[in-house]
């Protein structure tokens, strides 16, 4: 009876602390508001720098001096810092359900209350303040012995961080050196460490050099992809009168690399495997050695061609329209022809010895029944004999210049076998089988995605799935990093370092960071540079706290059960 | 969904078939009141937790860095540490209902893990190529997992405030209270979390100069931190009832819900940095 009218008389007078601690919490947060207001409007009205700050500073002291009593008395106990507690977390998800930092001076009930920039506003800070002031009152009153330790280090640890941060906030700065490799610049941009926004510059005493930069992706990885087109997805009509794309296909399977192994896809009784991979694939051409016996039904020409924009290769067939000529768009110096007959009218002007007739256009015409080949260049012919894999030399250095592989008097002979040049990932294409339960295989070819065009795909008969071959891991960057020297006001170089992500540089009480990087501009990089006099503090508090914590829920538990 | 879960690894597919065995020997323990049974159940779900460890281990392996950059590796991890605290909590508090709701949740996160399967394996960004990105990652899905069996604790608590057999005692004299246990499992996340926290502000300070963004990620971790320092304290001063206390965890687990899954849906999220790649 007596323990419950005890537990009665203990919770009404909780309830009557936390009642009060409301009140006074709120109080200061009116105290906050008004102050900051006060900077704002003297500062913008009497435009003397740091008179703002100083009245805003001085109303905020003599406001709160107002209600020191009371705030004394109440701020160790622990409803009051509890109240303080769920007052921040209000607080902080308030600020991430408002776009923070939008403009600077929002007018209106929301720049009158701050809650454009929440967690700078004097009202936030000032339940910061009230519970540095618990903390330390709280602390102060409890024994200072072994046995207490974790307490103390769990409650003073957070007034460290809270001073490290304020010591960064008001004695530190953020900025950033843009540097193109081989600059050098002692001054940094400083900016708005949550917006982002560069408000003034400082400088350094010392330069910073680019010497190099560097950054890389990752290795490629080339996976089979197992793709499903979605039918259900409809045409949308966009605001500037496009229709948007239908629902995009969805990658529902990845698979690495592995021949022979079988795979089903779902809903179906289709399977695939991969049979071949070729890192740098080409075909294997073969061709009859004695091409005389036979005839000459649809002639064709492979040509390999070495030209400004890269080593090529073309076909070039007789009989076919449009496909005979290939006009000089590889930059080789003169269009490509090919006859098995030549025309009468072209043979005539060929065998004349008058040279007329032709046009200024450089051509080297093949001329397949009688193997030769008619160099046609700056308005005089040259003629030489067709042999395959011998290379004609159209520029002095032979950098540009051709070869035919095989002349082919009926291409249906020709057997192309798939192949790989080399190991290396140069041109990769994955051969896959795919068959339904039972019945016979089908061969698809899968290309990557070319920066030209689209990949080589595959459409599973009958489903909605396709099949591709991708890397997307090679499209990740894999490190940034940047060699940088500091060269004293002499033009010495004091000291010379890496600098990349997660590993910053510390020279003279700056630190240096990897911050920015343009993959456009392999010259260009952003170097974070800050000064923060609090980040020991911090680091320091963050440690005591952790072990405070552990010692107050686990040590102490012992020491109590010893 | 079954899709997803068809052209998932044999592993997935065999943690799965575990965790719902587990759940279905639960199930059935209700009503075999047995100490047998209560030990079966647990080492049936050892078995599942040494399956989902080799699930984690085979997606490190075969990612080559630490499982935990996609949403969909996350939640398999955060499976894994939910397995962990529950099972630490059932042999330490012998009480089977948490491992009952445990599975219940783990089978949950496996099927909605299926909604967000990442198809292609994600490599690491460079600012997460750090030996901090693992014991941060690791003290905050200790936390959550932790934090979670908690809540679990809490809302049983609010349907036996007396508390409930322990199946070690068959029933007759050991009680389990459930503000107690709560309360205890609420300690060692909140170490977790404070240690997560402050891992992650030193990493951001090497990445990114800066310890603190006040990103929203970074703010409902810290929401999340007060609500369970608001809890401890609440209890410690008992100015609060049990059922209060048992509200204020459940109101600090669907934080930590909407930390990890909900930043999408803030209109400040657009800035954070702390966002998991996913389909």
């Amino acid at each position: 009876m007596n323990n419950s009218s005890n537990n009665k008389s203990h919770n009404h007078t909780d309830g009557r602390v936390f009642k009060k601690s409301i009140h006074l919490i709120s109080q200061t947060v009116l105290i906050g508001l008004i102050s900051q207001n006060i900077y704002h409007w003297v500062g913008k009205n009497f435009l003397v720098p740091g008179i703002g700050f100083l009245a805003g500073i001085l109303v905020f002291i003599g406001l709160v001096a107002l209600m020191a009593k009371p705030l004394y008395r109440i701020i160790d106990n622990p409803p009051f810092n509890v109240s303080n507690l769920i007052f921040i977390a209000l607080a902080t998800a308030l600020g991430t359900f408002i776009p923070q930092q939008t403009d600077a001076a929002v007018p209106g009930l929301i720049g009158f209350l701050q809650l454009n920039d929440i967690f700078h506003s004097w009202w936030y800070v000032s339940f910061f303040a009230l519970m540095a002031g618990g903390l330390v009152k709280i602390s102060s009153k409890k024994k200072f012995n072994l046995e207490n330790i974790g307490f103390h280090l769990a409650h003073l640890s957070p007034i460290l961080v809270l001073c490290g941060f304020w010591a960064d906030h008001f004695l530190g700065f953020k900025g950033i050196i843009k540097l193109e490799e081989g600059q050098q610049k002692s001054t940094v941009l400083l900016y708005n460490g949550q917006s982002g926004e560069i408000y003034d510059s400082t400088e350094l005493g010392f330069s910073i050099r680019l010497d190099h930069f560097e950054f890389e992706n990752h290795e490629p990885d080339y996976r089979i992809q197992l793709w499903k087109r979605d039918t259900t997805g409809r045409a949308v009509m966009v605001s500037h009168g496009e229709v948007n794309d239908p629902k995009p296909s969805k990658m529902v399977a990845s698979l690495p690399l592995e021949p022979g192994k079988i795979h089903r896809i779902y809903g179906s009784d289709m399977r695939f495997r991969l049979s071949e991979f070729y890192p740098d694939f080409e075909f294997e051409y073969e061709y009859p050695t004695n091409i005389d016996t036979i005839t000459a039904k649809d002639p064709g020409i492979m040509i390999d061609l070495k030209t400004m924009d890269g080593d090529a290769f073309v076909q070039l067939r007789a009989n076919v329209a449009g496909r005979n000529k290939l006009a000089d768009m590889v930059n080789l110096g003169a269009w490509l022809e090919f006859y098995w007959d030549l025309p009468d009218s072209l043979n005539n002007r060929l065998s004349s010895a008058i040279q007329t007739g032709f046009t200024k256009q450089n051509r080297i015409i093949f001329d397949g029944k009688n193997q030769k080949i008619y160099f046609l260049i700056h308005g005089k012919i040259t003629e030489k004999a067709l042999k395959t894999n011998e290379f004609h030399a159209m520029s002095e250095n032979g950098n540009i210049g051709f070869s035919v592989r095989h002349l082919m008097p009926d291409v249906a002979y020709m057997k192309a076998t798939p192949a790989t040049k080399s190991q290396e990932l140069k041109n990769p294409v994955a051969k896959v089988e795919v068959w339904k339960k039972g019945g016979s295989a089908q061969n698809a070819f899968l290309y990557p995605t070319q920066s030209a065009g689209k990949g080589g795909s595959f459409i599973v008969p009958g489903t909605l799935y396709f099949l591709a071959m991708e890397s997307i891991k090679d499209k990740e960057t894999k490190y940034y990093k940047s060699e940088v020297s500091v060269v004293g006001e002499d033009g010495q170089i004091v000291k010379q370092s890496p600098i990349k992500v997660n590993e910053p540089m510390l020279y003279k009480g700056f630190r240096f960071y990897q911050n920015d990087y343009d993959p456009q501009n392999p010259n260009y990089s952003g170097i974070g540079v800050s000064q923060e006099p609090g980040l020991m503090v911090i680091y320091m508090g963050f440690f005591l706290l952790v072990a405070g914590v552990a010692h107050m829920f686990y040590v102490k538990k012992v020491n109590n059960h010893a | 969904m079954l899709e997803s879960f068809y052209y998932t690894s044999p592993l997935f597919k065999a943690a799965v078939a575990s965790y719902g065995l587990v759940l279905f020997t639960y199930l059935i323990g209700l009503f075999i009141q047995k100490k047998w049974y209560g030990q079966l159940s647990l080492g049936l779900f050892t078995a599942a937790f040494l399956v989902c460890t080799i699930l984690v281990g085979d997606r490190w392996i075969e990612a080559g860095r630490p499982p935990f950059k996609s949403l969909y590796e996350s939640l398999v991890f955060a499976v894994w540490t939910t397995s962990l605290v529950s099972l630490i909590a059932e042999w330490r508090f012998k009480v089977r209902l948490i491992g009952l709701l445990s599975t219940i949740s783990i089978i949950g996160i496996f099927l909605f893990s299926l909604t967000k399967r990442d198809v292609e394996i994600i490599a690491l960004p460079p600012a997460l190529q750090t030996w901090m990105f693992v014991p941060h990652v690791i003290s905050y899905f200790v936390a959550y997992g932790a934090l979670f069996v908690a809540g679990l604790g809490a809302l049983l608590y609010l349907f036996f405030p007396n508390g409930v057999a322990s199946h070690h005692s068959l029933g007759k004299q050991e009680k389990i209270d459930f503000s107690v246990f709560t309360y205890q499992i609420s300690k060692l996340g909140f170490l977790f979390l404070t240690a997560g926290l402050l891992l992650g502000a030193w990493w951001g300070q090497n990445a990114w100069s800066n310890y603190w963004a006040w990103d929203p990620k970074e703010n409902w971790a810290f929401i999340t931190w007060l609500i369970f320092a608001a809890y401890l304290h609440f209890r410690n001063i008992g100015s609060m009832s049990e059922r209060g206390l048992a509200w204020v965890v459940i109101i600090g687990v669907l934080a930590i819900v909407f930390t990890y899954l909900g930043m999408d849906y803030l209109p400040t999220a657009g800035d954070s940095l702390h966002t998991y790649s996913s389909e």
